[in-house]
């Protein structure tokens, strides 16, 4: 089984194999529960939240394009269910000028510098994302902990691909002011 | 272990509801019917945006605004007064809806939402030019004022499609000296004073029984003419009222009757 793609499994379940849907969920588990824990402090909202996932995923599951990627699908029903999480406790603004207008940024194509990156943000994200605003928040855990591409971002949030990059930017600016805020530098 | 337990525990939960049926997926026909139902509500949308585009472009010549700034600021502010701004509103709110809509489609979430507002608004200003090219607003204002179309009543009938205040479309009927009179689509006879300021027609010299139509304020059945144009050649398609009033021309062969 193991050697079979994300959508091999999803057309088996589409076609009646419903035992296969347990192992989408041993794949993704633990990458949805990291993602929602990031944006729930209550362990027990985690759990039920990352169950309703997994449910919606199944009983929409015939709704699913094989020809489209799994993994983006099912981060796009975790982030729905997580923006209706937060707006009934109100920490949520759905209006951006980023979506707006169009941006130019330049999308990171050297590896080095990517990685040099990477490791960098990694570190000060653990410390200072509880602190940052959730439209920030959402795509550097995405990008930088869950390390899904530009364009994977941009179908589960449902945004231009240039405001993830402004988002993206801007989020690193908040997180490093975060940081010097709170340790001084 | 306690990990695994947990990994276990939500994996082993779910499996069990699908397998005791409390959780069910739904059927590929529902999908298959919101799809067509959603591509059926935009393309509702699109036409009904589209249409009422074509309508405010008929409307604006219907009640003459239309003609109004060829005779310069105080035709411009005439037409700005009087356009049915109600109407562009209404447009927005559907332009808004639609890009509402299509935002579910990944070419359109993809890009910036200025470019497929602006996408979405040429797309349905150019099926709305191209539907005020037809005979569809003539035909459905032409069965209304027969009394062939009641239920389009409320949309060509009553005072919408008349001229507002300052405006006054006519058939002229008696040229003199001083002017000319003119017969409205009721059948009253209006003077028109002429002075040297008045904007008058360009082209070929106005007869007659010419369709016109003229910017100026109304007193005792007099009109002071500001501007004069003539909308002959718009009668058959947006003054259709007008056409009981016109003399029969006697083609050649009739003579011989």
């Amino acid at each position: 089984m193991l050697e079979k793609s994300d959508e091999e499994i999803v057309c088996l379940v589409q076609s009646g194999k419903t035992d296969f849907f347990g192992v989408l969920i041993e794949r993704y588990e633990e990458k949805i529960k990291r993602y929602a824990r990031k944006f729930l402090s209550n362990k027990e909202d985690t759990d039920d939240i990352i169950q309703t996932i997994f449910i919606k995923a199944y009983v929409n599951i015939q709704s699913f394009d094989i020809k489209r990627k799994f993994s983006s699908w099912l981060y796009r029903i975790a982030h729905n269910e997580l923006v209706n999480h937060l707006k009934k406790r109100k920490f949520f603004s759905s209006f951006d000028f980023d979506v707006f207008f169009p941006h130019s940024v330049r999308l990171h194509d050297n590896e080095t510098e990517k990685e040099v990156n990477r490791q960098e943000i990694q570190k000060t994200i653990d410390k200072c994302l509880g602190e940052l605003d959730i439209r920030y928040r959402e795509p550097i855990i995405l990008y930088y902990l869950e390390e899904l591409s530009y364009k994977e971002i941009a179908d589960i949030l449902h945004l231009p691909i240039s405001t993830i990059g402004v988002r993206l930017s801007r989020g690193k600016e908040k997180l490093k002011s975060i940081y010097n805020k709170i340790y001084g530098q | 272990m306690a990990n695994n337990f947990l990994k276990n525990n939500i994996k082993e939960q779910i499996l069990e509801r699908i397998k005791a049926k409390k959780v069910q997926m739904k059927p590929k026909l529902l999908f298959v019917l919101k799809a067509a139902f959603f591509a059926l509500t935009i393309v509702l949308f699109s036409a009904l945006a589209a249409f009422v585009i074509s309508f405010v472009m008929f409307k604006a010549r219907a009640t003459g605004i239309w003609y109004a700034p060829g005779f310069g600021l105080r035709g411009i502010r005439l037409f700005l007064v009087n356009f049915p701004w109600y109407l562009l509103i209404f447009i927005l709110i559907v332009v808004a809806t639609l890009e509402l809509l299509a935002k579910k489609f990944s070419w359109v979430y993809k890009r910036p939402l200025v470019y497929s507002i602006v996408g979405i608004l040429l797309f349905v200003s150019l099926i709305g030019f191209a539907v005020s090219q037809t005979a569809m607003h003539p035909q459905l204002f032409k069965g209304v004022i027969e009394g062939r179309m009641p239920i389009m009543g409320p949309f060509y009938g009553g005072r919408i499609m008349q001229a507002p205040l300052g405006l006054h479309i006519g058939a002229i009927s008696v040229i003199n000296e001083e002017g000319f009179s003119i017969e409205d689509e009721k059948g009253k006879v209006f003077n028109v004073i002429i002075s040297p300021q008045t904007f008058l027609p360009k082209g070929r010299e106005t007869q007659e029984g010419d369709l016109i139509m003229i910017m100026g304020e109304e007193k005792d059945s007099i009109i002071s003419a500001f501007g004069i144009r003539r909308i002959e050649e718009d009668r058959d398609s947006f003054f259709p009222q007008f056409n009981k009033h016109r003399t029969p021309i006697k083609l050649p062969g009739n003579t011989m009757k």
